[in-house]
C-alpha cells in the first residue's frame, strides 16, 4: 500500500495534510496521539470510509477509488468503533458477516465459510460464544466478535480503529499476539491504538498524528530514544518518567 | 446449536405452509353462501351442475383470495424492507405515511383523470399509488437525514401519513358525489372490488419483485450490522439503498393501488417472524414473512367478512385490533431489553 499526499478531514475542513508513507507486506503500522488529532479520520480515509480530501492511497498499482468494492472486499477488512445494534444475531452470525464476500449470491455459506469463522473465533477466544445472541455479550467480547469477522475476511489489509477499546489488560495483550501472528502470514496491519507502550511494542513503524495536524512516522527504536511520546501527548516529566518504564 | 437453529426454520415454515393452506380454503369456503370442500373441489377440477357455486367461487371467492396472499405477502416484505433502511424494527408503510402517500396520489387520480375521461387501467392505478409511495418515501427520507432519532423519525412519519389524508379530505369535500363513491369504498380498505384479471395482475408484479428481493437478500443481509460493515464486505450501499426503497414502494403500492391503505402487517408480521425463527437472515425472514403476511391478511379479511355479516369491515380495522398489541409489546420489549 502506498499512501501519497493524502488530506484527510470533513467537509472541506482539513485535519490532516499531505501525509505520505508506504506500508509493506506483514507491516504493522500504529497511529498514536491525543484524542481529537485525527488518527480516526485518517484511518477513515485510508480505508475509504470518508472520501480523502487530497492525495490518493494506492494498492499495489491501484488507485483504491478505482476498486470496484467487490474487489476490495476480498482485500481490505475493517473494524470501526461505532457500536453496532443486532436483532437476533449470534456471536457466529456477526463473525460469519465478514465471509460474505465469499458466500454465493444469496449470501449462502460453504463449509469453508463455516470453518474459516470458527477458527478466527478460536483465535479471538471467542469460540465458546459462538452460539450466544451478540448483543447478550459484553463489550469486550462483542469488541472480539467484530476483529474476529474482519480477521475470517482473510483480508491482505486489516484496518482497525481502536481494536483494545473494551478489552481487559490479558486480551489485549493477547490481541498483540493475534496482530504478530497475522503478520507473520502476511497481512498487513493499520490500527489505531491508545496505549503508546503496546504500540511502540508490536509495530515495526509508529504514525504519530499531533493536534496540529501534522503526522509523523518513525521507529518504535527512535520514537523511545528521542522521547517523542513526552511532547506528541503533553506529558509532564512525572508523567512521562511513569510510562516510560514500560516501554522497554 | 446450528442444528436447532436448522429444525427450528423447518418447522416454522412447515407450519407456516400448512395454516397458509388452511386459511386459503377457509376463505374459498366461507361466506353468507357456504361452500365445502368437497364441492370447491369439483368446482376446480372436474366441473359441476351447481352454478351458483361455481360463480360464487370463480368470481369472488377466488380472485379474492388470490388477491388477498398476494398483497397480505407484499406489504409484510415491504415493511421488512423499510426496516432494514432505516436499521429499525418499527419502520413500515403504513405507520411511515408511505401508504397515505399513495393513497392521496390515487384520489388525485380517482377525482380528476378517472373522473373527467371516465377511463381507468390497473397499470395507471399502481403507477399513481407509486408515485405517491415515492413521494412520501422521499419526505421520510430527507427527514431521516437530519434527524437520526428513531421516535422523532415515527412522528414525522405520522405527520406526513396526516398531512397527505387531509390533502385527500380536502379533495374528497371538493369532489363530485359520483367520485367519491368510487373513491370511498376504496378508501375504506378492502379486498372486496377483487377480481381475476387484477389479481393475475398482482401475481406478476408482486411476483417479479419478490424475486428481485430474493436477489438482494444477500445486500440486506450485510446491512446488518450497519451501512459501514455493508460496504466493506462488497455491497455498494447506494445502488442497494435506491433498490430497497424502489421495491419495498412498488410492494406497498400495489397494496394501496387495489385494496387501500392496509395498517401494521408491514410492522407486526416480520416482527412475529424475527421471534419465531429466532433469526434476522433475510433470506429465511423474506419467504417467512411473505407467507405469514399473507396468512395475517387472509384471516383479516375472513374476519372483516363475517364479524357483523353481511355489513363488512374494512380490513384495517381487523389488522389493526391484532397487530397494534403486537407492535406496542414490541415497544416495551425493546425498552426493557436495552435498559438491561
Amino acid at each position: 500500500m502506498r499512501i501519497e499526499n493524502l488530506k484527510a478531514g470533513y467537509h472541506k475542513n482539513v485535519i490532516i495534510q499531505d501525509l505520505s508513507l508506504e506500508l509493506g507486506k506483514g507491516e504493522v503500522l500504529s497511529l498514536i496521539g491525543p484524542n481529537g488529532g485525527g488518527k480516526s479520520t485518517l484511518l477513515k480515509s485510508i480505508s475509504g470510509q470518508i472520501k480523502p480530501l487530497g492525495g490518493t492511497v494506492f494498492i499495489g498499482k491501484d488507485d483504491i477509488k478505482h476498486i470496484p468494492v467487490k474487489q476490495l472486499s476480498k482485500r481490505m477488512s475493517i473494524v470501526t468503533t461505532e457500536r453496532v445494534r443486532t436483532q437476533h444475531m449470534t456471536c457466529r452470525d456477526v463473525v460469519m458477516a465478514g465471509r460474505l464476500p465469499y458466500s454465493d449470491s444469496l449470501g449462502l455459506f460453504s463449509k469453508d465459510d463455516q470453518s474459516s469463522a470458527g477458527r478466527a473465533m478460536e483465535l479471538m477466544n471467542i469460540g465458546d460464544l459462538a452460539d450466544k445472541s451478540y448483543e447478550a455479550l459484553s463489550d469486550g467480547q462483542k469488541q472480539r466478535a467484530l476483529i474476529a469477522r474482519a480477521i475470517c475476511q482473510e483480508p491482505e489489509y486489516l484496518i482497525m480503529d481502536e481494536p483494545t477499546s473494551y478489552l481487559d489488560i490479558r486480551h489485549k495483550l493477547d490481541l498483540m499476539d493475534v496482530v504478530k501472528k497475522l503478520s507473520s502470514e502476511g497481512v498487513s496491519i493499520i490500527m489505531t491504538l491508545h496505549e503508546p507502550q503496546l504500540a511502540l511494542r508490536i509495530s515495526e513503524r509508529v504514525l504519530m498524528v499531533r493536534q496540529d495536524g501534522s503526522a509523523e512516522c518513525a521507529s518504535p527504536k527512535e520514537v523511545i530514544e528521542s522521547g517523542m511520546i513526552k511532547e506528541l501527548y503533553g506529558l509532564t516529566d512525572e508523567m512521562y518518567s511513569f510510562i516510560s518504564k514500560s516501554f522497554v | 446449536m446450528q442444528k436447532n437453529a436448522r429444525s427450528r426454520t423447518v418447522i416454522v415454515f412447515a407450519a407456516l405452509l400448512f395454516i397458509l393452506i388452511i386459511s386459503f380454503i377457509l376463505n374459498l369456503c366461507v361466506g353468507t353462501v357456504q361452500v365445502d370442500m368437497k364441492k370447491i373441489l369439483e368446482i376446480f377440477f372436474t366441473g359441476t351442475s351447481d352454478i351458483k357455486s361455481r360463480n360464487i367461487i370463480m368470481d369472488i371467492r377466488l380472485p379474492r383470495a388470490l388477491m388477498t396472499l398476494i398483497l397480505g405477502g407484499g406489504l409484510a416484505v415491504s415493511g421488512f424492507l423499510l426496516q432494514t433502511y432505516f436499521a429499525n424494527p418499527i419502520a413500515g408503510p403504513y405507520i411511515l405515511g408511505i401508504s397515505s402517500g399513495a393513497k392521496m396520489t390515487v384520489a388525485l387520480f380517482l377525482i380528476f383523470i378517472v373522473g373527467r375521461s371516465g377511463k381507468s387501467s390497473s397499470v395507471l392505478l399502481v403507477l399513481t399509488a407509486f408515485a405517491g409511495s415515492i413521494i412520501a418515501t422521499g419526505f421520510i427520507i430527507l427527514i431521516s437525514n437530519s434527524v437520526k432519532n428513531m421516535a422523532s423519525l415515527l412522528a414525522a412519519g405520522i405527520m406526513i401519513g396526516y398531512i397527505c389524508s387531509s390533502v385527500t379530505d380536502f379533495l374528497i369535500a371538493f369532489a363530485d358525489d359520483s367520485d367519491i363513491v368510487n373513491l370511498h369504498s376504496w378508501s375504506q380498505g378492502s379486498f372486496s372490488g377483487a377480481d381475476m384479471k387484477g389479481a393475475l395482475f398482482c401475481f406478476f408484479l408482486v411476483g417479479i419483485t419478490m424475486v428481485l428481493v430474493m436477489l438482494l437478500s444477500k445486500s440486506l443481509d450485510a446491512f446488518r450490522l450497519g451501512e459501514n460493515y455493508a460496504r466493506s464486505v462488497g455491497v455498494n450501499v447506494r445502488v442497494c439503498r435506491v433498490a430497497i426503497i424502489l421495491m419495498s414502494s412498488i410492494l406497498s403500492a400495489c397494496v394501496t393501488a387495489y385494496a387501500g391503505p392496509v395498517s401494521f402487517i408491514g410492522i407486526a408480521v416480520p416482527f412475529l417472524m424475527r421471534e419465531s425463527l429466532k433469526s434476522s437472515k433475510p433470506i429465511i425472514l423474506i419467504p417467512a414473512s411473505f407467507m405469514a403476511g399473507s396468512i395475517f391478511c387472509l384471516l383479516s379479511d375472513l374476519l372483516a367478512r363475517r364479524i357483523f355479516a353481511p355489513t363488512e369491515l374494512n380490513i384495517s380495522a381487523v389488522t389493526s385490533l391484532f397487530g397494534a398489541p403486537i407492535v406496542i409489546f414490541m415497544i416495551i420489549r425493546r425498552h426493557r431489553n436495552r435498559e438491561n
